[in-house]
């Protein structure tokens, strides 16, 4: 990996950060936004995996870039008060007594973060990295997200 | 004949009338053909079935899917229902032969001879094949048994009178096919085995399939949100038959988004079927009514 590469995802990056923080001023509408910026680069992420689309490292590297820093921006979004509003489909038991769902999110910043430290270069280390961090997004939304409406 | 005791005739042969009419009706015994089970196809038939995803523990995974004993509470606008335990022990099925579950899964009839609640979903799998039940049956046997007694259903009236469920029967219980279709297995598996119709097709007032409405998606009785449109006019419609093929296998739609709820659950079941299967399935919801969603309330 090259410095202007690197530059390149950066700079991808932060665009989509700050474009992830601009869904508005509560933090219902901020973490809808978030969430879209996570799951707007699984497409890309996805589609590699499953082979609909040939592997290319870079464009692997930036979407995993994007959706670390979109995932950090969505985690401290979902203070106590935030339970109902916007068509949230988050549901009440994130805010129930033992919800793991900050440990999750965690774990789903953990993954990213441990994919793009392995700068996967081909499919075949890129999958598992992938499989786990969908494996977050699916344990996640199994207990806390509700059908949309 | 005085007016009274004409009145009393009248109310007795009404009731003597609802009594036969909402007797449970199980199968002829004589008719039950001895199927000798298959135990690698019964698990096949457990897993399209979602055996477990109700009569587990509450979010068990792994080898613990596989302990049946029961107690899951599934709140409903009838009452709140508890699974039963069905794992092969003294509380559960140990008894049963596969005669026993075949009139509970075709009839709603338990081996006491009483009706089972429609929360069990028995309006879908009384299109079961009989050699499925069988494979079933001989499947069940092999789970771990699960010391626990069955939690009573919590029920107001009337919907705590079981006998009443012989009327809903006779309203609503029927094998007939729901759409029309070219595609046997995979209507089998939606219509039958795999019961999707009981969450994605809304219900009238008394809890039957609102069948002019198959599959267009219905509220979730657990909440918030709805539960999805499967025909061509709602979200699917852009969908191929492998991107619902792929969906039931890893859970992801098209754009990668991933099931939520209930549904991981189903996925984690048609996971372990075979790709023929999920094709199957694809290949029948791409070929019913397209309806479009329910306006939003």
């Amino acid at each position: 990996m090259n410095i202007k590469k690197l530059a390149a995802i950066s700079a991808t990056a932060l665009a989509f950060a700050a474009s992830a923080t601009g869904g508005g001023h509560s933090p219902i509408e901020q973490r809808i936004a978030a969430m879209k910026a996570v799951g707007g680069q699984m497409r890309t992420l996805g589609g590699m995996a499953q082979g609909k689309v040939d592997y290319d490292d870079f464009a692997a590297l930036s979407a995993l870039e994007i959706m670390r820093d979109a995932a950090i921006t969505a985690r401290p979004l979902f203070p106590t008060g935030t339970e109902m509003g916007f068509d949230t489909r988050a549901k009440p038991e994130i805010w129930a007594e033992g919800s793991d769902f900050d440990a999750i999110m965690g774990q789903l910043i953990a993954n990213l973060d441990a994919a793009i430290a392995a700068e996967p270069a081909d499919l075949a280390s890129y999958r598992p990295l992938f499989g786990a961090i969908a494996g977050t997004c699916k344990s996640c939304h199994e207990k806390y997200r509700a059908p949309e409406n | 004949m005085r007016l009274r005791t004409k009145a009393l005739i009248a109310a007795s042969l009404t009731g003597l009338a609802a009594w036969f009419l909402s007797a449970p009706n199980p199968l002829d015994r004589n008719e039950w053909q001895g199927h000798a089970g298959n135990l690698a196809r019964g698990e096949q038939v457990f897993n399209i079935g979602g055996c477990a995803s109700c009569h587990m523990e509450k979010g068990a995974k792994g080898e613990a899917r596989l302990q049946l004993g029961g107690g899951q509470a599934f709140a409903t606008p009838f009452g709140t229902f508890y699974a039963p335990n069905i794992s092969p022990s003294e509380s559960g099925i140990a008894s049963w032969n596969a005669l026993d579950l075949a009139n509970a899964l075709l009839r709603g009839v338990s081996p006491k001879q009483t009706h089972y609640y429609p929360a069990f979903p028995y309006g879908s799998y009384t299109r079961l094949a009989e050699q499925d039940i069988a494979d079933l049956m001989l499947y069940l046997k092999t789970l771990p048994p699960v010391d626990q007694a069955n939690h009573p259903h919590d029920l107001p009236f009337p919907f705590n009178i079981r006998r009443s469920n012989g009327f809903w029967k006779l309203l609503f219980l029927s094998d007939a096919p729901i759409a029309e279709s070219t595609e046997p297995r995979g209507q089998y598996l939606v219509e039958g085995l795999g019961h999707c119709g009981e969450c994605h097709t809304p219900r009238n007032a008394l809890g039957g399939l609102d069948r002019s409405r198959w599959l267009a998606g219905a509220p979730n009785p657990e909440g918030k949100g709805r539960i999805p449109n499967l025909t061509p006019g709602g979200s699917l419609a852009n969908w191929s038959v492998e991107d619902i093929a792929y969906y039931l296998e890893s859970g992801f739609t098209p754009e990668f988004d991933t099931a939520g709820s209930t549904m991981v659950e189903v996925i984690e079941n048609l996971a372990q079927a075979s790709p023929e299967d999920r094709l199957a399935i694809a290949h029948y919801l791409k070929a019913i009514p397209a309806l479009a969603d329910a306006p939003k309330p």
